[in-house]
């Protein structure tokens, strides 16, 4: 093949070229510090990539709405915790009461104690989380329950202001894809069968309430609702146990989810990451090739016959 | 029987020859990074030899040359690689437009980055689980109204920066055209005079080169066919339709097709003479017509199943936009407190046809204007329920297990038309850099047959330069014999 002089110039400049378009990619590469930067990089692996990081994108906000359910789970067990304290104290009270050696004033006295710890009942029973109520199912904005205060010689019944019937007694949390807990404590019933107004509260209510009536009405022997008090305790137990369990379960997701957001993070970073050893090693390599490039066509261009003519 | 003088004679041709060869020598090297030069070569043949038919005269002997003459200036030149180039000029710019379009096109939906289509989407999912767990929290619901205005921002600006990239090739269609008619004009121009002085016997090498230069700016522009015609002229047809015969050029000319809607005009190319349409397949106007069929769609991809970008991205957002709504309308806002919902779509589209969706598409301004009306419950006056705006997130997860669901998985239907982009993308990338290394095969295939070479034309120079110098020492050798014979001939004893 005859060689003319264009044809090293068109060669050497398309070499060139191509040289400055591999550095152009690899510096581009080492600026973002990643592989992949535009679908046409490599079409499957921004498939891969959108969706990972997609994924990534939804385990963070599982991990959010997890310490949403931990602290509306938490919140309530301090609460009822509260609760059981009143109990405690109120079932003392019932007993100190039961003795037939209190005079009037002594009796007085347990009986304003009782009230008190009715009206600490009431403000625990609408304690809000958040600005929201934590014991009104989903009509978080309204108080759930009124009432209380002493007239005459009597503590006011307690209303319960809702009726809450299915869906609205839960505040429901998704926690992982299609998988949801109540984060809320039921305070209807326990049990689907149970009277609605029963519930967690209004035995309690209930009982102080008697209790404080025994205590003031000075004709015979008080007679204490003890047993009220016992299955109430029983049942507050049993609710913070549940809410125990389902601590646990939060703890377990909220484990589980980090550990897969870890798994996601490192399969982006293993599709979109760039491996520096192998971006550096390749810019050296394409560098080298280019400074080639550049010193052959210092050689070939410049010399010609007419150089060695005389 | 040589005459006296022939020698003289003989030693002049030589000189003229060796000065003609200089002469083109010097053409040469005067046009070596001339691109459209083909080199060229004085033949030298021997002049007709001297018939002897006088007494003494024998066959055997042999004839007497007479010296040299330049038969003729030839170009160098291959017309199968000038096809083949021709050839590979169209595809190479074919593909080089589709690359840069694609590239942009890529660039407008800027994924993978935190600026886009996807991402806002994402945030949107997100922002609707936060919604569904406080429901009744106005602030979270203005983080809703404000992620879907930053996603409704994100299909706009795309939907716009792609129409935009359809209308200027849509423009840029007629100014190409307006170049092929000049190139055609000029062509049938340089026909007319090649023509001519063919007729008379000589070879018209500049005005070929010249020709051969356009027909190649022609490739760059148009798939064309190269026909040779009598008289070194040339044919040129585009889809089997004439654009050169030669000293006639037929003029392309466009022509605006409207949609539907009278709203997109695609503007197509015809014969200015007959109206009858244009097929260029290839060319950079090849390329511009394949990328705004890519853009917007074209009956012969959709023959193919291919639906264009801005359709599909049109389509995508309508379906999002259903789906979206149907779950919405399945709620209550803050207002409600009777059953059934009322009728209030999250995102509105005011036109009666998906093909606009994405040019469309805004957040309900009431919702804008009042995030209460957000339907997150799924039961009228319980602001504490949060299920629908929890089933809206799980659209999120894939398509709804419901009667009247969409089948559609919005996200993976989204990533898969990203991923076709950058197929299409990286197969433009991948073509042109084949098609750049092939067009510099061929133009170095072109270069060795017609470059000039300098060390080649140095040492023609030096061999020309020898030539003449001998030839006037024949012409003094002549000279001397002569001197001889005049002079000092029949002198004896003067």
């Amino acid at each position: 093949m005859r060689v003319t002089n264009r044809m090293m110039n068109n060669t050497l400049l398309l070499n060139l070229n191509r040289g400055l378009a591999r550095l152009e990619r690899i510096n581009n590469q080492l600026g973002t510090k990643k592989k992949i930067n535009r679908p046409s990089d490599d079409p499957v692996k921004t498939g891969v990539i959108l969706r990972t990081s997609t994924s990534i994108r939804e385990t963070e906000q599982y991990i959010r709405n997890l310490d949403a359910a931990v602290s509306w789970l938490d919140a309530a067990d301090v609460i009822l915790q509260d609760v059981v304290s009143v109990i405690h104290r109120a079932k003392e009270l019932a007993v100190a009461g039961a003795s037939t050696h209190l005079d009037e004033t002594a009796r007085q006295a347990l009986a304003d104690e009782i009230a008190q710890l009715h009206d600490n009942l009431l403000q625990l029973a609408n304690s809000t989380h958040g600005g929201r109520y934590l014991f009104a199912g989903q009509h978080t904005d309204k108080k759930p329950f009124s009432g209380g205060g002493v007239t005459g010689d009597r503590i006011n019944d307690v209303t319960f202001l809702m009726s809450l019937t299915g869906d609205e007694t839960k505040i429901e949390f998704e926690i992982a894809p299609g998988i949801t807990i109540d984060v809320n404590v039921n305070v209807i019933s326990y049990n689907p069968d149970d009277n609605p107004q029963e519930g967690l509260f209004m035995p309690i209510f209930n009982a102080l309430q008697e209790l404080y009536g025994e205590l003031v009405d000075d004709t015979g022997d008080p007679d204490i609702p003890l047993q009220d008090l016992d299955n109430s305790l029983d049942n507050v137990l049993r609710k913070i146990s549940e809410l125990g369990g389902k601590q646990n379960r939060v703890e377990l997701a909220r484990e589980r989810m980090l550990d897969l957001q870890l798994n996601l993070t490192r399969i982006l970073s293993e599709e979109q990451d760039l491996d520096y050893a192998e971006a550096i090693m390749e810019l050296k390599m394409e560098e080298f090739a280019y400074r080639t490039a550049l010193a052959v066509g210092a050689r070939i261009i410049q010399p010609s016959l007419v150089d060695f003519l005389r | 029987m040589r005459t006296t003088f022939s020698g003289i004679y003989i030693a002049l041709r030589a000189l003229q020859a060796q000065q003609t060869s200089l002469d083109i020598t010097g053409h040469n090297v005067a046009n070596a990074n001339n691109p459209h030069y083909s080199r060229q070569v004085a033949l030298h043949s021997a002049t007709r030899p001297f018939p002897t038919p006088v007494m003494g005269y024998t066959p055997s002997n042999g004839q007497v040359g007479t010296g040299v003459e330049i038969s003729q200036i030839v170009r160098m030149r291959d017309a199968f690689v000038d096809m083949r180039l021709r050839q590979q000029l169209q595809s190479r710019n074919y593909w080089a437009t589709l690359e840069e379009g694609l590239r942009q096109v890529e660039l407008f939906f800027n994924e993978p980055s935190e600026n886009s289509i996807h991402y806002a989407l994402d945030q949107l999912w997100d922002s609707l689980q936060d919604l569904s767990r406080d429901p009744e929290l106005l602030a979270v619901r203005e983080v809703v109204v404000q992620r879907a205005q930053v996603l409704v921002e994100s299909i706009h600006a795309t939907r716009e920066h792609l129409q935009r990239l359809s209308e200027n090739l849509n423009d840029n269609i007629p100014i190409k055209v307006g170049e092929v008619n000049v190139l055609a004009e000029r062509l049938a121009a340089l026909n007319v005079q090649i023509g001519k002085v063919s007729a008379t016997g000589s070879m018209p090498n500049d005005l070929l080169d010249e020709r051969d230069a356009l027909l190649e700016e022609l490739s760059k522009l148009v798939d064309i066919e190269v026909v040779q015609d009598y008289g070194n002229m040339v044919s040129v047809t585009i889809g089997g339709a004439s654009l050169v015969h030669r000293g006639t050029a037929y003029a392309l000319s466009t022509r605006e097709v409207y949609d539907a809607y009278g709203n997109y005009n695609k503007r197509e190319i015809i014969w200015r003479d007959t109206g009858a349409s244009v097929v260029i397949e290839s060319g950079e106007i090849g390329g511009m017509l394949a990328l705004r069929d890519l853009l917007n769609g074209s009956q012969e991809l959709e023959s193919q199943g291919v639906t264009g970008i801005i359709q599909e991205l049109d389509e995508w957002t309508a379906q999002f936009v259903r789906e979206f709504n149907r779950v919405h309308r399945q709620g209550y806002n803050l207002y409600e407190t009777d059953a059934p919902p009322d009728e209030i779509n999250f995102f509105v589209i005011d036109h009666p046809d998906d093909s606009y969706a994405a040019h469309n598409i805004r957040v309900n301004p009431d919702i804008v204007a009042d995030p209460r009306l957000i339907k997150a419950s799924s039961l009228p006056g319980v602001p504490g329920n949060g299920d629908i705006a929890r089933k809206l997130a799980s659209l999120r997860l894939g398509p709804l297990d419901e009667p009247d669901a969409s089948t559609v998985f919005l996200g993976d239907a989204f990533n898969s038309f990203i991923s076709r982009i950058g197929v299409k993308t990286q197969e433009a990338i991948r073509m042109t850099e084949n098609q750049v290394v092939l067009e510099n095969h061929l133009q170095n295939l072109k270069e060795s047959i017609s470059g000039v070479s300098l060390d080649e034309e140095m040492a023609n120079m030096i061999r020309f330069q020898h030539a003449y110098n001998a030839a006037a020492r024949m012409m003094t050798a002549v000279d001397e014999t002569l001197d001889t014979i005049i002079n000092r001939l029949g002198i004896v004893g003067r």
